[in-house]
C-alpha cells in the first residue's frame, strides 16, 4: 500500500537540504514504527518518493512524499504517530491512501508560492499592470548550468512555467502575492528567477521571502 | 550584539548552513529566564566531526538533565562562517539559543588533538572574548578544557582557566555544582571560584602554577604560586562503568556527519600495553560495562533516536569479556529491522570462528586492521603482540568468507626502527594480497582492494615512548619515498600522513609553556584548521617559531633523560614513572609484556585510582 504524506518544513529546518529531509523522515517512520517497505538488495532502504525537491532555505507548507508502507499499517495513525515524535519545525499535515499508479512527480501540476515582497515604492495599480504585462509578453529567463565545467546557458520564455499570480495582500508597500508554477516535463520556474523577471519589468523590490505553500496533482 | 535577522542573513550565504542552526531531534531548548547557569559544550572542529564525538554526546545530555542548567553546543565555525561573522560584526553564536557564546558562564572545550588548538583561540576571539585568561573580566565566561589532551595541559595554560584531568562526567556536574552555590553570592569573583575548584580533585589551575627553566630550556622545578594548592593533580575516573550515567536519547544531525549512528561504549581503558598508544595509558583501569546494560542502553537509542546503524565503542571491542555474544545477541535482534550492526574493529587474534561465521551474512564493508608496524621486531618493540601468522591466518579466513577489501595502518619513525623495518610494511602489504589471490581460483570472489596507510609516530606523554626523540620531517620522507618507490600495485592504495604536521604535533604533544606564545603567534598568522589539508600553513607556523625564539626541535628531536623533570609530570595518571621507565628499557630489549587481563605488571593505576585490582574485580 502507498501513501500520500503531506509535511511541512519551516524555521530553522529551512537549512536542511533534500538529502537530509529524505534520512530525517527515514528516522522519523522508525522511530514513530510505522512499518515501510524496505527495497530490496544490498542497502536496504525504505521505499519514498518525492513530488519535488525544495531548494535549501525555502520554507514549505505544502510539500509531499510517497511512501510504501506493509500491509499491516493503518494510515488514519501514522500523522499521529510521527508528529509526536517529529521536531516543532517538521510536522505531517496530511496522510492519505494513495489510488494512483503514476508516482507524485508525474502527477504534480501546479507548485503554489507565497512570495512577500517589500517594496521601495509602489501602488496596488501599478503592481497589477506589472503582473499583466507579465502574461502579456515574452519573458526570456537565462538560467546557468555548469556541465562537466562548462557553462551552459538555457534560454527560456518563463511566461509559460506561471499559471497565474494573484495579490492576496497589499499594505504599505507591502504586497503578498499567490503564485500558481507550472510544473510540466520541460521542468519550472523559479522563484528568484519570476522575482528577477518582476524586477526587470520596474517593480521596485527591497526584500522578499518565498515560501512554497502547496501542490496540485492531476 | 547578535540577532536572528542577521544570523538569518549570513546563514543564507555560507556552505551547510544547518552545522550552525541546530534544532536537531532530542536537543534542548529551555527558557533562559528559568535557567541558573548556561554551560556551553565547544568542539574546536567543524559541526560534522563535532557532532561524532560520544564524549560531546554524554556530557550534553547529563547536564541538560539537570532542568535549571542548560548546555548548549558550538563548534569551530568554517572559514565562510567566520569572514560573515567577522564582516557583520556578529559574535560566534550558540548553536540552540543562537545567543553569542560570551553569555555564557562555562564554556568547555575539549581537547582531543593538538591540531585544533589554533581553532579554539579562533573560536573565542569570535566570541568577542579576551584569549588570555588574564585578561578575562569576571562577566566573561569561565573557560575550561577537558580531554585526552589535556593530560599535557601546559601549551594552552595562557588561554584556559581551568583544566579538568580524566575523565569528565563527575567532575564537571562539581564544578557546575560550586559555580551554581557561588555564582549568587553579590561578591562573587572568578579568582575566589577557581580557588575553590583547584580543590576539586582531577581539576587544574594553571594560573596557581610557574614553571622555572634551566638556561637550556629545560624545565628546573614547578612551583605553586598561591599558597595550599596541590602540587600534584590526580586524574578523575568513572569507578563504575554499568552504573555511570549515559544518555538515552542522544542529538541526531540532519546533515550528513563522519559518524551518524547509536554509539553504546563497552568498556574504558584497554589492557594490551601497546607502548606508543597514549590511550592505552591514560584511560586505565579497564572498566566494563555489564552486557545487558549495553544492550538495554542500544534499544532505548534505537528507539529514541531512529538510527539505523549501531556501533560499539571502546580502545578495543574486540577485548570484550563477552564480545561474541554481544555481538551475536545485537545481529540476532536487529537484524531483521533492517538495522546494521557495524562491527568493531576486532583483533584478528582475538576473532573466533563462530564470530566469523555468525558474521558472514552481514553487509560485506571493508576489514580494517592495524599491525602498526611491518616486521616483528618493530611489533616487539612496541608491544603489539600480534604476530605475522595471526594477521595472515585471519585473514585468509576472512576472504574465503567473501570480503575482499583490506585496510591496513601502520606506523613509521617508531623507536629503534631500521629500514629493512619500512620495508617490511611493503612486505607485509604484498603477502596479503598474495594470500587473495594464492587461493583456489573458485574461492576467489570480489574485487580486491587493499589500502595501506602510513602515519608519522608523535611520541606521546605519560607512554614508555614519552623520552624518545622524533623523526625529522626529512627521516619521515626517507621513508615515504623509499614505500612509495617500492609500493607500485594496481591493486593496492598507498597513503601516508604528512610528516609536516606530525612534526608540529610533535612540539605541542610534548610542549612545555614556552609553546603557548607560538601557539598565540601561529593563530594571529591566520593558522586555524590545521588538521585539514586545505588550510594547513605549515611555513606560517615555522614564522611562528621563529618569531618566538622557539626551536621546535627541542620538543620534537630531543631525547630526554630519564631524570628530566618533565612538563606533564605534575598529574598522576595513576600509572607510575618506574612502570613507563621499565617497559622502555623492555623496549630496547625488544621484549614484551603480556595482556594485563593474563597478569599485573604493576603500573600502579590499581593502588592509587581504582584502589583496588582493577581488571580482576569486573571479571
Amino acid at each position: 500500500m502507498k501513501v500520500i504524506v503531506k509535511y511541512k518544513k519551516v524555521n530553522r529546518l529551512k537549512y536542511i537540504s533534500h538529502l537530509d529531509t529524505i534520512r530525517l523522515l527515514q528516522r522519523a517512520v522508525r522511530r514513530a514504527g510505522v512499518k515501510v517497505s524496505y527495497s530490496q538488495g544490498y542497502n536496504p532502504h525504505p521505499k519514498f518518493s518525492f513530488a519535488m525537491p525544495l531548494s535549501l532555505g525555502l520554507e514549505t507548507y505544502g510539500d509531499y512524499i510517497e511512501i510504501e508502507v506493509e500491509d499491516g499499517e493503518n494510515p488514519k495513525t501514522i500523522k499521529e504517530r510521527m508528529n509526536k515524535i517529529l521536531p516543532e519545525d517538521f510536522k505531517i499535515i496530511e496522510v492519505k491512501e494513495s489510488v494512483h499508479d503514476k508516482t507524485l512527480a508525474a502527477r504534480l501540476k501546479n507548485v503554489i508560492y507565497k512570495i512577500d515582497i517589500q517594496l521601495d515604492d509602489g501602488s496596488r495599480e501599478e503592481l497589477d499592470e506589472i503582473i499583466n504585462k507579465f502574461f502579456q509578453e515574452e519573458q526570456i529567463v537565462e538560467r546557468i548550468k555548469i556541465k562537466k565545467r562548462r557553462k551552459k546557458v538555457k534560454r527560456f520564455d518563463g511566461r509559460k512555467f506561471i499559471e497565474k499570480i494573484e495579490i492576496i495582500d497589499f499594505k504599505d508597500k507591502s504586497a503578498l502575492l499567490k503564485v500558481y508554477g507550472i510544473f510540466s516535463n520541460e521542468g519550472a520556474l523559479k522563484m528568484e528567477e519570476l522575482v528577477d523577471v518582476l524586477k526587470r519589468l520596474t517593480l521596485k523590490i527591497k526584500d522578499y521571502k518565498i515560501v512554497r505553500e502547496d501542490m496540485i496533482f492531476e | 550584539m547578535n540577532n536572528d535577522k542577521m544570523i538569518e542573513k549570513i546563514l543564507r550565504k555560507v556552505e551547510k548552513p544547518a552545522r550552525y542552526t541546530g534544532g536537531e531531534l532530542n536537543s534542548y531548548n529551555k527558557d533562559i529566564n528559568s535557567t541558573d547557569l548556561r554551560f556551553l559544550f565547544a568542539f574546536p572542529d567543524v559541526y560534522e566531526i563535532g557532532m561524532s564525538h560520544l564524549g560531546m554526546h554524554i556530557l550534553y545530555n547529563m547536564i541538560n538533565k539537570k532542568d535549571n542548567i542548560w548546555c548548549e553546543r558550538v563548534f569551530a565555525p568554517w572559514t565562510d562562517m567566520e569572514d560573515e561573522l567577522r564582516a557583520n560584526n556578529l559574535d560566534l553564536f550558540a548553536l540552540e539559543s543562537w545567543d553569542s557564546i560570551k553569555e555564557f558562564d562555562i564554556i568547555g572545550f575539549t581537547l582531543q588533538y593538538e591540531m585544533s588548538y589554533t581553532n579554539i583561540l579562533n573560536m573565542i576571539d569570535l566570541g568577542n572574548i579576551p584569549i588570555k585568561s588574564k585578561d578575562r573580566r569576571d562577566e566573561d565566561p569561565l573557560i575550561i578544557a577537558g580531554g585526552p589532551c589535556a593530560f599535557n595541559p601546559e601549551p594552552l595554560h595562557e588561554f584556559i582557566d581551568l583544566f579538568v584531568i580524566g575523565e569528565g562526567e563527575e567532575v564537571t556536574l562539581e564544578l557546575i555544582d560550586l559555580m551554581e552555590t557561588m555564582k549568587n553570592n553579590p561578591d562573587y569573583s572568578k579568582s575566589e571560584f577557581l580557588y575553590e575548584a583547584s580543590k576539586i580533585e582531577g581539576v587544574y589551575v594553571p594560573s596557581y602554577y610557574e614553571e622555572v627553566y634551566n638556561e637550556d630550556g629545560l624545565i628546573k622545578e614547578r612551583k605553586t604560586t598561591v599558597e595550599n594548592v596541590k602540587p600534584t593533580v590526580k586524574k578523575r575516573i568513572v569507578k563504575d562503568l554499568t552504573k555511570s550515567y549515559y544518555p538515552e536519547k542522544t542529538l541526531v544531525p540532519y546533515i550528513e556527519t563522519v559518524h551518524d549512528r547509536v554509539m553504546v561504549e563497552i568498556f574504558r581503558g584497554c589492557t594490551r600495553g601497546c607502548r606508543f598508544c597514549q590511550a592505552g595509558m591514560i584511560y586505565r583501569p579497564v572498566r566494563e560495562k555489564d552486557k545487558d546494560t549495553i544492550v538495554s542502553q542500544i534499544e532505548e537509542l534505537i528507539k529514541n533516536t531512529g538510527h539505523e546503524e549501531i556501533s560499539l565503542s571502546s580502545l578495543s571491542s574486540g577485548d570484550y569479556s563477552e564480545i561474541e555474544d554481544l555481538i551475536i545477541e545485537l545481529l540476532d535482534k536487529y537484524e531483521k529491522e533492517n538495522i546494521n550492526v557495524s562491527l568493531p574493529s576486532l583483533r584478528m587474534d582475538s576473532l573466533s570462528d563462530k564470530l566469523i561465521d555468525r558474521i558472514q551474512s552481514v553487509r560485506k564493508s571493508s576489514i580494517t586492521f592495524a599491525p602498526e608496524a611491518g616486521t616483528q621486531r618493530m611489533r616487539d618493540i612496541i608491544n603489539k603482540n600480534i604476530t605475522e601468522e595471526d594477521i595472515t591466518g585471519k585473514l585468509e579466513d576472512l576472504f574465503n568468507f567473501g570480503w575482499s577489501s583490506v585496510k591496513l595502518y601502520f606506523m613509521i619513525g617508531l623507536p629503534g626502527e631500521e629500514m629493512h623495518d619500512v620495508m617490511g610494511i611493503k612486505e607485509l602489504t604484498y603477502k596479503i594480497k598474495d594470500i587473495f589471490f594464492n587461493r583456489p581460483k573458485e574461492k576467489i570472489r570480489g574485487n580486491f582492494k587493499l589500502t595501506t596507510s602510513v602515519a608519522c609516530f608523535v611520541p606521546k606523554a605519560f607512554t614508555p615512548f614519552q623520552w624518545e626523540a622524533q623523526d625529522d620531517i626529512e627521516e619521515f620522507y626517507d621513508k615515504i619515498n623509499l614505500l612509495k618507490d617500492n609500493i607500485k600495485d594496481k591493486k593496492i592504495t598507498f597513503n601516508y600522513h604528512e610528516p609536516e604536521r606530525s612534526f608540529l604535533e610533535g612540539t605541542f604533544a610534548r610542549g612545555d609553556r614556552k609553546v603557548s606564545k607560538v601557539l598565540e603567534i601561529a593563530w594571529k598568522k591566520g593558522c586555524k584548521f590545521d588538521g585539514w589539508d586545505d588550510k594547513f600553513k605549515f611555513d606560517e607556523w615555522l614564522k611562528a617559531f621563529s618569531e618566538a625564539g622557539i626551536d621546535p626541535e627541542f620538543y620534537t628531536k630531543r631525547k630526554r633523560n630519564f631524570e628530566e623533570i618533565l612538563p606533564w609530570d605534575f598529574i598522576d595518571s595513576g600509572v607510575k614513572k618506574e612502570f613507563l621507565i621499565k617497559e622502555k628499557k623492555k623496549s630496547d630489549q625488544e621484549s614484551v609484556t603480556s595482556d594485563c587481563r593474563m597478569l599485573c605488571h604493576n603500573c600502579g593505576v590499581n593502588t592509587d585510582i581504582m584502589k583496588g585490582p582493577c581488571y580482576e574485580s569486573n571479571s
